[in-house]
């Protein structure tokens, strides 16, 4: 039953109705190709720059449990995060849910096959980073034994990191089954998560400046304050021992979890939800135009879906607590400026703010997965008098409902820790605003070209659909570029010029967008059913 | 023949529907005219949801065109649309809403008038027993409550047409008692249905007409009387999918 399971699990993550009159393109499909594999391959060389810095400073020194104790601790961090929001989803909110209890199936073959596929992407993650760690490693010389109990230790911290956010995201049904409100629950509960989460990875990248300006120092500070990353390290054939240990307790937590888990699934999966009955009081209904209604919809829509804030707007709240640390640490800007050799004065420092709140930007993708979530509901949009247009400016809407108040209150916040006078706000206000405009309009082409109506549950949609996947990534890889040239462009051109030529081209890019949107796009929304 | 077509408030016009190599709706011809119900039967897979998906622009025909009310659905679908209404097989409504914020939504998407929609509301809620969770949420609705309250928004904005794929399944005998009236009513008042079914007798008791599909063609349309004869409806059925001759 378990393999069955399973296999029903793993083709639901590669299916899902697209659209019976749209089919992808070849172009479309190698043009993902290749985007895919940039991004592949930006991330490769992102890990690979750590690993280089980490390798160069730690192997030689002889403290390769360090090193291979740091990685250990990225993986469990990255994969952890990455696997949270899907946990709570995949395993008790698919919507075979009735089907199985009514079926002669064991809760825990339920459990197990739904961990399955989260485990497997995991673990594909996991390899993910391990692998340049271990390139460089083996650059350095490293320990034979270090390297053959690197597959191992990778599945284990896998494993551990699934172990964990199941249970998170146990304790977020369980506590969430309690209170009618389920989706503040979720909300509130997951931010504070995060907000430990980054206090933690903050101390791991501190951590990192710190090894490669005063390694000594920093391996020092590092022995003595954090010994267990070196423990963690340690689980190799090098020192068998340790490994077992490790497996020992990875295997007890994470069975542990799941017999958790299993022991309480049917409660959690057969809560209803039922929010209640409410007593009906005629009230004089007021009428709005469609575009209103339509708008009201879709955010009810945002706002009735945890998942679907937390992944959609985790950008929001990204940015706008960025603001605020740049705002305790307003300073530190300038310093950075002047080891790159740059004078810091206020054109260059509102050019950087305006690149770097326009990348923000992209961290949210709502609209990427507005058109899918229609998902079931689909046929009342379609049946019923509604024009392509006004259908596209609805969906627009939560995004840029939380998008552009965001965006503000990070411009003025950035503005006044950076000390800008006014005539500076302005590109620091508009282009991050435009910014929202084009990262909305973007999501949505992508998703209008690549819609995913069927799925087991929405976070499918809201996570693991390619448009979000896209669009949250290549915002990232946007986000760098966009930095890194306008800081090349004050260099060459002067603020005023690159301030002035950013704003043309985010008018361009809105532009086009739109054009792009309200043409093809719309045309191809029409012909999706 | 063209005052006939002037009446007619559904005409599909040589439908024809493919999904790959499977023909779905194989060149179908239909008319209904103003003030008939007219049921659609046919065997599981017959096409009858297709068809009737593609009659209020759902999806988009391979061949042919459907008419609502005169208005072509692929040259002016918004306005065919307008003077139409769909009810599936399977109610999905937005599970997020109350039923009274759906009802509402509903009336801004076909721009009811504030009074006609809360004398309207207030009345077909009634009547189907549905007042006293319009303020729940659709997520808390058994499989009949959604039924009741996807027929409400069918009618809210009364259209020239409504189509209903199985529109008696999951109503209670009260439920499907007042449905029954109020389709009555509807066409009394100048409205047509057009509605698919696998219970005959209600069809045989209630329709003007009768539409029956077999493997995606038309196999026999006409007045109820006509089709029938001196059989019931169930017997001129079966023998129809029994047989491949058809000789009306």
């Amino acid at each position: 039953m378990l393999s069955k399971l399973i296999k029903i699990r793993l083709a639901s993550l590669f299916t899902g109705r697209k659209g019976k009159n749209v089919k992808p393109s070849r172009f479309g499909k190698i043009g993902i190709g290749i985007l895919l594999g940039f991004l592949a391959l930006i991330f490769l060389l992102y890990f690979s720059a750590i690993a280089s810095i980490l390798a160069m400073v730690l192997v030689p020194a002889g403290l390769d449990s360090m090193y291979f104790g740091i990685f250990d601790l990225l993986i469990f961090a990255i994969v952890f995060v990455l696997s949270v929001f899907e946990t709570k989803s995949e395993l008790f909110e698919c919507k075979d849910n009735d089907l199985l209890l009514s079926m002669p199936v064991k809760p825990n073959d339920i459990v197990l096959s739904r961990a399955f596929t989260v485990i497997i992407m995991n673990i594909v993650e996991a390899f993910f980073v391990m692998s340049p760690a271990i390139v460089f490693y083996v650059l350095e010389g490293g320990n034979p034994w270090y390297i053959a109990s690197v597959v191992p230790v990778t599945v284990l911290l896998a494993l551990l990191a699934t172990a964990l956010s199941s249970g998170v995201g146990f304790l977020v049904a369980k506590i969430s089954a309690r209170f009618k409100n389920n989706t503040l629950v979720s909300v509130v509960l997951t931010i504070a998560f995060l907000v430990l989460y980054f206090v933690g990875f903050d101390w791991l990248m501190t951590a990192m400046d710190q090894l490669e300006i005063d390694p000594e120092g920093a391996i020092a500070s590092l022995s003595e304050s954090m010994g267990f990353i070196g423990i963690i390290g340690d689980c190799s054939l090098a020192k068998p021992l340790n490994l077992l240990i490790f497996i020992v307790i990875s295997v007890a937590i994470s069975l542990a979890t799941f017999l958790i888990i299993t022991k309480n699934y049917f409660a959690i999966i057969s809560h209803t939800g039922y929010s209640g009955k409410k007593k009906y009081v005629k009230t004089t209904l007021r009428s709005s135009s469609l575009l209103l209604a339509l708008s009201k919809k879709e955010l009810a829509t945002l706002f009735s879906n945890s998942a679907y804030i937390l992944n959609g707007g985790m950008g929001v709240i990204f940015e706008v607590l960025m603001s605020v640390l740049l705002l305790a640490n307003g300073e530190g800007i300038s310093e950075m400026l002047f080891l790159f050799g740059f004078g810091a004065d206020e054109g260059m420092l509102a050019t950087l703010a305006s690149a770097l709140l326009f990348g923000f930007a992209s961290l949210n993708s709502v609209s990427a997965s507005a058109l899918s979530l229609e998902g079931k509901y689909f046929w009342i949009v379609k049946s019923s008098p509604i024009p392509t247009e006004t259908l596209i400016y609805a969906k627009l809407v939560p995004h840029l409902a939380l998008s552009l108040p965001a965006s503000l209150v990070s411009s003025v916040i950035v503005s006044i820790a950076l000390g800008l006078t006014p005539l500076w706000w302005i590109p620091v206000i508009l282009i991050p605003i435009l910014g929202c405009f084009v990262f909305a309009m973007l999501g949505l082409i992508l998703n209008i070209a690549m819609p995913k109506l069927e799925f087991e549950n929405p976070t499918q949609v809201v996570k693991q659909s390619m448009p979000v996947f896209l669009l949250s990534f290549g915002g990232m890889i946007f986000l760098m570029a966009a930095v890194a040239v306008s800081f090349m462009a004050v260099a060459f051109l002067g603020s005023l010029v690159t301030v002035l030529l950013m704003l043309a081209i985010s008018i361009l890019l809105c532009v086009v967008l739109y054009l792009i949107l309200m043409g093809p796009s719309a045309r191809r929304l029409g012909k999706i059913s | 023949m063209l005052e006939n077509i002037d009446r007619s408030v559904l005409r599909i016009e040589s439908l024809t529907k493919r999904y790959g190599d499977h023909v779905a709706v194989d060149n179908l011809s239909l008319s209904i005219s103003e003030g008939e119900i007219c049921a659609f039967i046919g065997h599981n897979g017959a096409g009858k949801t297709t068809t009737l998906k593609c009659a209020i622009g759902i999806l988009a025909p391979d061949e042919g065109d459907v008419y609502i009310d005169g208005i072509s659905i692929s040259e002016d679908p918004l306005l065919a649309k307008a003077r139409g209404a769909y009810i599936p097989d399977n109610p999905d409504l937005y599970e997020f809403l109350s039923g009274i914020k759906y009802l509402n939504f509903i009336a801004d998407v076909y721009g009811v008038d504030t009074e006609v929609r809360n004398a309207k509301i207030n009345d077909y809620a009634e009547r189907l027993g549905l007042t006293e969770a319009l303020a729940t949420q659709i997520s808390s609705y058994s499989h009949g409550m959604k039924q009741k309250l996807a027929v409400i928004s069918a009618f809210l904005h009364s259209p020239k047409l409504i189509m209903m794929d199985e529109p008696f399944v999951g109503l209670d005998p009260v439920a499907s008692h007042t449905l029954k009236t109020m389709m009555r009513e509807h066409c009394e008042a100048g409205g047509s249905i057009f509605f698919s079914t696998h219970v005959l007798d209600v069809a045989e008791k209630l329709c003007d007409r009768v539409a029956i599909i077999k493997e995606g063609k038309l196999v026999v349309t006409g007045s109820m009387d006509d089709v029938r004869g001196d059989a019931s409806l169930e017997d001129v059925f079966l023998e129809l999918q029994e047989s491949d001759e058809n000789a009306f």
